[in-house]
């Protein structure tokens, strides 16, 4: 098992919230990873059709949530992303972006959903 | 928390994650009438329902942003106070809130679960005294009804008496 120093994200926050009902954290967490993979289909999608609209949307709102799960090594460029998008500049560091952040929360999504899984064997 | 059992929440909040977050925290510290919706426009359908509080994200699927909906409950009531939630920090919005009569902005950091219970609890308790208040004026009208009703009474006994 890694240490929360190895972990992208850092679920402190949520502990904290809920007192710890690992009930509700599981079900915060499977919020979490179908929002954030309904999110991803929209940033590819706006990229894909050039709508910058769209992208800084669907941005603007994922901040929030990474902000809670504490996923601090993507804050910085989920607020590019969303910059860039918004204001329609740089837009050709958008892919890049968009491409890092769905290696990176692919990788967070499977380690959130192992912790459901200990969680319940607990 | 002073007597937030009774308070009523709405919370306008597009993101599904964000939204249960904020809820199970106001539900478990505050109060248990909590509705969550998803865009402006189905909190305008429910307004009707009189909530006490409303806690109003600025970005929102839809026609209505934030602003277009706080200017909508204000039209329709002064009674119902709306504290603004934004992703991020931006002057403009903010001044726009507080002129559309807002009761407070937020920005979604780490401590905007504690800002949004804290002015909850005193939107609570401003409640609290306005109820106070009015139930204290109809005191005051009843105790100078009744003092003037004696004189009264005493007037005419008076002029029984004397007649």
């Amino acid at each position: 098992m890694k240490t929360q120093s190895q972990r992208n994200y850092d679920l402190s926050f949520v502990r904290e919230i809920t007192g710890g009902n690992v009930l509700y954290q599981s079900q915060l967490i499977n919020a979490f990873v179908t929002e954030t993979n309904w999110s991803m289909k929209h940033l590819t999608g706006g990229l894909k059709q050039g709508k910058y609209n769209r992208i800084a949307r669907h941005a603007h709102r994922m901040k929030s949530t990474f902000d809670l799960m504490g996923i601090d090594c993507l804050k910085k460029d989920i607020r590019l992303l969303e910059d860039y998008s918004k204001q329609q500049k740089n837009v050709d560091r958008i892919p890049a972006l968009i491409t890092r952040m769905n290696g990176e929360l692919k990788t967070i999504c499977k380690s959130l959903q192992n912790e459901i899984t200990i969680n319940q064997s607990q | 928390m002073n007597n937030t059992n009774a308070l009523s929440v709405f919370l306008v909040e597009d993101s599904p994650t964000y939204a249960s977050a904020l809820k199970y925290d106001i539900t478990s510290n505050i109060t248990k009438n909590i509705k969550v919706y998803e865009s402006g426009e189905d909190c305008l359908k429910n307004i009707e329902l009189n909530p006490d509080v409303v806690l109003l994200d600025y970005s929102l699927p839809g026609k209505l942003n934030g602003i277009g909906v706080l200017q909508k409950i204000k039209k329709r009531t002064q009674n119902t106070e709306v504290i603004f939630i934004s992703g991020q920090e931006n002057l403009e919005v903010a001044i726009n809130a507080m002129k559309y009569g807002a009761y407070d902005y937020i920005v979604k950091n780490e401590t905007a679960f504690i800002r949004a219970k804290n002015l909850i609890g005193k939107i609570a308790e401003h409640k609290n005294l306005r109820e106070e208040n009015k139930i204290s004026k109809v005191y005051k009208m009843l105790f100078f009804l009744s003092w003037a009703l004696t004189i009264l009474s005493i007037i005419f006994l008076g002029r029984y008496m004397f007649a």
